[in-house]
């Protein structure tokens, strides 16, 4: 059975071809060189940017995998979280495609998506625990099986990758900043300010960046002639230290069999290895997980993939309560 | 059969067209909901009127001006069409489809397009000349008026008409 997975939630147009659960193409249109020179992404021209090449892609991914829309059936798309405006194009489009090719849409949540993207390539052993990072969202989440989703705690205010471009713009980066932000940290002194952790009256363990983002604005203000490598090193092993202090605090209350990191922040080569070393290393198992880059960002694949795989769950639970 | 679709306006307006003449003329005021109601109304449609998918030979779209969305959703649909079943597709503007004395397209609450495009105060007008007021002439003139619309040769040529900036 081949499956087409449609992902437009925000700045990447992608579409996937899966045969079961493989995934035969996974072609991304990114946007990122458009919404650069604003720093930042603008609805209206994402939207516009989707119309423009959603054609494209699918014709690139079918000729890619040489099949055919006659082929395909079933459709997974991604319904929610997003843009509106970049949502609806890959919502209609999939749907249009489903009426006038006689086959099912389904609409998939996105952040689930992104939970189950390390799933692609390393087999769950639920319960687990997930943390999605990226440019819009940032929480823990108990994955007790591809339906059961439990949010554990999220971001007050601003996401992780919102604060890396916010400091990225202040040192003057490239928009998006995190890949350089972690390049430029390979080389700097980890330690060249102390970054301030936000406390919390009630819950202790959830996020914010809000406030980093102000105390960065003052700092780099105040130290423009500082090391831009020690700058970004101390941040971003602040910034670190934040997600994976956490995530310890949630590995010890709720005992998980896995912990994935996923989402766009994920790719941080720093990240994976320090936190490698905290779960995998100093804990003596291989628990910790993380998607290939291509499936960290936005793509169609991790749509399809969660489709598959939360349709074989409920048809699976849906068999056992008939017998 | 052909289709004619336009949600450039808050209206979604729906025709079938044989070689003749109109066969039904549909339109609803989707309070700005196109990206939510527009293809569920299609299928409406087309139901209603006893006419598969596969029927339709040739479809008409507005690509405005107008709102971005509202054009992007019919736009959308017809690429998706176009994939599915290779037909004819033909494109105008929504001054192609009112009556001659329509000199202006409604832009927003207060601004309105004029012939070239440009941004006009609404308080500046004769209202009477904004377009999508009369569906009655509309629907009266549409077989004639579609002889306007050009046909794609390729889906590129399928370009909304974005007579403001992004920003």
């Amino acid at each position: 059975m081949y499956y087409l997975a449609i992902e437009t939630s925000c700045d990447e147009t992608s579409i996937a071809i899966l045969n079961d659960n493989k995934i035969i193409q996974n072609i991304i249109y990114s946007q990122i060189e458009s919404h650069k020179v604003y720093k930042g992404i603008i609805p209206e021209l994402a939207s516009r940017l989707h119309y423009e090449n959603i054609d494209k892609v699918l014709n690139e991914a079918l000729i890619k995998s040489q099949i055919k829309l006659e082929n395909i059936s079933k459709i997974y798309y991604t319904e929610k979280p997003g843009l509106s405006g970049s949502l609806f194009i890959g919502i209609i489009f999939a749907k249009t495609l489903a009426m006038l090719l006689n086959i099912p849409a389904i609409g998939i949540n996105h952040l689930m998506a992104h939970l189950f993207a390390p799933n692609i390539e390393h087999a769950y052993q639920y319960p687990l625990l997930g943390l999605l990072i990226s440019g819009g969202h940032t929480a823990t989440y108990l994955i007790k099986s591809p339906k059961n989703i439990e949010l554990i705690n999220e971001t007050l205010d601003d996401a992780v990758g919102e604060c890396f471009d916010k400091v990225g713009t202040l040192l003057k980066l490239d928009y998006p900043a995190g890949p350089k932000i972690d390049k430029l940290a390979m080389s700097g002194n980890q330690n060249s300010f102390k970054l301030p952790t936000p406390h919390f009256k009630n819950n202790l363990n959830n996020f914010s960046f809000s406030g980093i983002k102000t105390f960065m604005s003052q700092y780099i203000a105040k130290n423009n002639e500082q090391n831009i490598n020690d700058i970004c090193a101390t941040f971003q092993t602040g910034i670190i230290n934040i997600l994976l202090n956490s995530l310890k605090l949630n590995y010890h209350m709720y005992n998980p069999k896995m912990i994935v990191i996923t989402g766009g922040v994920s790719s941080n080569s720093e990240l994976r290895k320090v936190a490698a070393k905290i779960f995998n290393t100093k804990y003596g198992k291989d628990i910790c997980y993380f998607a290939s880059h291509e499936y960290c960002t936005d793509n169609a694949a991790m749509i399809g993939h969660y489709g598959v795989i939360l349709d074989k769950f409920i048809k699976e639970k849906n068999n056992v309560n008939n017998k | 059969m052909k289709l004619f679709i336009d949600t450039s306006s808050e209206y979604i307006i729906l025709a079938l067209l044989n070689d003749q003449k109109i066969i039904e003329y549909y339109h609803e005021n989707c309070l700005k909901k196109h990206s939510e109601v527009s293809l569920d109304k299609i299928k409406e449609f087309l139901l209603k009127n006893h006419i598969k998918n596969s029927d339709i030979n040739e479809i008409y779209c507005v690509v405005g001006p107008g709102s971005f969305t509202g054009i992007r959703v019919t736009l959308t649909i017809v690429k998706a069409w176009y994939l599915v079943y290779p037909i004819s597709i033909y494109y105008g503007t929504s001054f192609d489809i009112q009556h001659h004395d329509i000199k202006y397209i409604s832009a927003n609450n207060n601004e309105v397009y004029d012939h070239s495009y440009n941004l006009i105060p609404k308080t500046n007008i004769d209202v009477k000349k904004i377009g999508y007021i009369n569906h009655k002439d509309i629907s009266n003139n549409l077989f004639n008026n579609l002889k306007k619309f050009k046909k794609i040769h390729e889906l590129k040529e399928l370009s909304p008409v974005y007579a403001k900036g992004f920003i």
